[in-house]
């Protein structure tokens, strides 16, 4: 070591104390975990009561948001929560954690208020979105959507029902209201097959047209099944490293706040500027409203588990699992967690992705693990394994990762240099979890950069601690041949009669869903559709040019197996828009299919990494139309998926980003049992 | 005007007992209301309420700002062997001599087939 460096070393160390305590504001609260409530006896049964809620925790600015109080379905039938104590932050959310096999189920209540600023409760037909109606989601649980009967008045995870608050105005005769309508409550029963994946999954409202609008009011919950010694360090050294390393649950919202303390539940993309200005004083969990506009003096919030810029301390060498939300209703998170000594995004090995743990083929190349995750994480090579043995499975590390809305991912987090590699944290060690600005294309959003969280490390990593955790749970095997899953399906499919129309497709064939604005003089998010053969070419008389959704009308109906066997099948989204957009199916998961560019083929990568959504990139050029983009006008990119659908019902696929969905970015689709 | 604290909180606690005296209609009133609004729309595109919907249940309070109820109705399809529940909520007024009830939402297929085809024909409307 030079003396330079060395002077250097002892610099730094001389004044960290002194920098953690500049970094570090004052007060800064220590990360809570989420409030908990676990399934007994196989059922989790919870009362939901969406409602107001005076919001104080985030930062300089009181608001009025609306959350989700959740607790244990109350024994008198009453459909309120008790009174929590002072102070309680509802607005971060509640966590509920199941068991494969197990059933949730939900009392949804609605005691939401009157919506001041929906956009679509100002169109024709839409006037009842005014009354704030509500349903729930189980995002990326693989479950029923069954409806209710005379015999089981429940819903499954079903989205075309809403529930009204009864003191709010019901919708009159000029609105367009399609699926059921609720006053007051709705019951759902949720039953988790035992074959589920473990994992990390969250609870949303699902209107079509308040999606944005109560989500970035703060309206989501955080579903766990199982636990992460299920898919992690299954041999004995590993096992008992693993029980050393504390699980942190992190849910990201992010909400818009006017001066007034108004929130803003119309999420403006512009609020703030991308990166500070010199005047702004500070980017800790929230960014200044652009002054000049209605956002001068207002500020955008950027939370974890409803706290402003909390610290985390991982006080422990071992490290700890995060298990990351993000509940935003439309900002593209590029999530790192910046050194703060020497400035650079230190490594993370990713566990799972989307609730589903993580298992790339042990051969897997470099650009291969790259094409299994999209354009979600930047992957990095791992540090050489000293500790765990022999993989059984690659692992898949990282310096970045993007996280659409909707995304989850599950992380080993610890002190690490700059190789990668674990490193004693000293007294001093500190690193900011920080979202870096994101340009979503030429026509897309610039989501700000905002540091959402200082993070202190102690202590030093035990003499055998691996550098990287081994991931070789079963469930994603069982995900790789869901017929068990589907057995245990078969009673709640069975619901779903054949339908004549519902065909399978042919031997080659796959779907191509377009995304992008319809075409013509309304310019709208929508979603078009067309059949290809197996030469890759379109089927004459199956092709839909974009439109907004139409929740009457499945755009594809499909059947499953033979003695309702799962059914698989390709899709290639194309996405020819200039914003990149993030496309989400529900009822199942998907794998991402690499194109190989040297041999001009298909490079299957069943199960490696698993996804309920994926960024799909913007196009190049400027295109109006599926004409434009026929004709060469712009160039996309299509990502390749491969979809096991499991379940029969109605459900959706959808981009993910609110603003898109609720303007008309969805479509409907319909599983039908087999003969 | 202003009404005194007390005129007010007399109000409140009085409203419940106003409600109840408000008639509200029954199933058997709400499925005649149903079916007299078929007979009506039946064969006029852009569509027409469904002809086989038998009403279960209903729970009905004052529409606010009234006159009339709305009502959170349950119904099954007789052509749905499977028995499935169907849920709505609907507006009704009373008709003359204020014997029978009008439905004015709900249980409808007569509108365009979502939001958006609600926007564009206001927007076609519009260029016209």
């Amino acid at each position: 070591m030079s003396v330079l460096s060395r002077f250097r070393r002892e610099a730094a160390a001389a004044l960290a104390p002194w920098l953690m305590a500049w970094t570090l504001p004052a007060g800064a609260a220590t990360l809570n975990e989420l409030p908990v409530l676990k399934s007994h006896g196989g059922v989790l049964d919870v009362l939901v009561v969406a409602r107001g809620e005076k919001i104080s925790h985030l930062g300089s600015l009181t608001t009025h948001g609306w959350v989700y109080d959740i607790c244990p379905r109350p024994a008198d039938g009453s459909d309120a929560c008790p009174v929590k104590p002072p102070g309680t932050n509802l607005y971060g959310g509640t966590r509920l954690q199941l068991q494969p096999g197990d059933t949730l189920k939900m009392r949804l209540v609605n005691k939401l208020p009157m919506v001041l600023d929906s956009e679509h409760a100002g169109e024709p037909g839409g006037h009842y979105l005014a009354s704030n109606p509500t349903n729930l989601h189980t995002h990326g649980l693989i479950v029923s959507p069954h409806y209710p009967t005379k015999n089981n008045p429940t819903y499954g995870d079903n989205i075309f029902v809403m529930t009204l608050n009864p003191d709010n105005p019901p919708p009159g005769d000029d609105d367009v209201v399609h699926g059921d309508v609720r006053f007051g409550f709705t019951e759902y029963e949720i039953k988790i097959p035992r074959s589920h994946p473990s994992g990390l999954f969250w609870l949303h409202g699902h209107i079509h047209g308040l999606t944005l609008n109560q989500l970035s009011s703060g309206m989501s919950a955080m579903i766990t099944i199982g636990d992460p010694s299920e898919y992690l360090c299954k041999n004995a050294e590993c096992s008992d490293f693993l029980q050393t390393l504390p699980v942190r649950h992190l849910m990201l919202k992010d909400t818009q706040v006017l001066k007034s303390g108004r929130m803003v539940t119309e999420q403006y993309p512009e609020f703030c500027k991308t990166k500070a200005t010199r005047n702004e004083e500070s980017r800790q969990g929230s960014c200044a409203g652009i002054h000049g506009r209605p956002t001068g003096g207002g500020r955008w919030f950027f939370s974890v588990n409803g706290q402003g810029y909390p610290h985390i301390p991982v006080a422990k060498g071992n490290g700890e699992i995060w298990r990351i939300v993000t509940a935003s209703a439309t900002v593209t998170y590029d999530l790192g967690l910046r050194d703060d000594q020497t400035g650079q995004d230190m490594l993370v090995q990713v566990l799972s992705v989307d609730g589903v743990a993580v298992q790339p083929d042990r051969e897997a190349t470099s650009a291969e693990l790259r094409s299994m995750t999209g354009t979600r994480i930047t992957t990095v090579a791992c540090p050489a394994d000293l500790g765990g043995g022999q993989l059984a499975h690659k692992a898949l590390c990282a310096t970045r990762i993007r996280m659409m809305p909707s995304s989850r991912v599950e992380l080993w987090v610890a002190h690490r240099d700059a190789n990668g590699r674990l490193a004693p944290a000293g007294s001093n060690a500190s690193a900011t979890l920080y979202t870096a600005g994101v340009q979503t294309g030429p026509a897309g959003d610039t989501w700000p950069w905002v540091d959402l969280a200082q993070v202190s490390f102690r202590g030093t990593a035990a003499a055998n601690a691996p550098q990287v955790l081994s991931v070789t749970g079963d469930a994603q095997a069982e995900w790789r041949d869901p017929r068990r899953m589907s057995a245990e399906l078969n009673a709640a499919n069975a619901m779903f009669r054949p339908e004549a129309d519902c065909q399978p497709l042919a031997a080659g064939h796959k779907r191509r869903i377009f995304m992008g604005f319809t075409p013509g003089g309304s310019v709208a998010f929508g979603l078009g559709y067309e059949e290809l053969d197996e030469n890759g070419q379109p089927v004459a008389g199956t092709f839909r040019d974009i439109e907004p959704f139409n929740a009457d009308t499945p755009t594809v109906c499909l059947t499953l197996g033979p003695g309702n066997t799962p059914t698989v099948e390709r899709w290639q989204i194309v996405n020819i828009a200039s914003e990149d957009h993030n496309f989400h199916v529900h009822q199942t998961k998907f794998s991402l299919l690499s194109r190989d560019v040297i041999n001009g083929r298909i490079v299957e990568h069943r199960g490696g990494v698993l996804h309920d959504n994926v960024p799909i990139p913007h196009a190049d050029g400027e295109c109006e139309s599926v004409d434009d983009w026929r004709a060469g006008k712009c160039v996309a990119d299509p990502m390749e998926l491969e979809i096991p659908f499991t379940v029969a019902g109605d459900f959706a696929y959808h981009c993910h980003i609110g603003e898109h969905s609720d303007e008309g970015m969805m479509a409907r689709i319909r599983v039908r049992a087999n003969k | 005007m202003h009404l005194s604290a007390a005129t007010a909180a007399l109000i409140a606690w009085a409203s419940p007992a106003l409600h109840a005296a408000v008639p509200l209609p029954d199933v058997p009133g709400i499925q005649a209301a149903y079916e007299e609004a078929y007979i009506a729309t039946r064969g006029k595109p852009p569509g027409e309420h469904a002809d086989d919907l038998q009403i279960q249940e209903a729970h009905c309070q004052p529409l606010r700002p009234g006159p009339g109820a709305a009502c959170q109705i349950d119904f099954v399809r007789r052509r749905e062997p499977e028995g499935r529940l169907y849920f709505d909520i609907v507006t009704l007024q009373q008709g003359e001599a204020g014997v029978a009830w009008i439905l004015r939402s709900g249980l409808c297929m007569t509108k365009p087939a979502g939001r958006h085809a609600a926007l564009k024909a206001e927007a076609t409307s519009a260029a016209r």
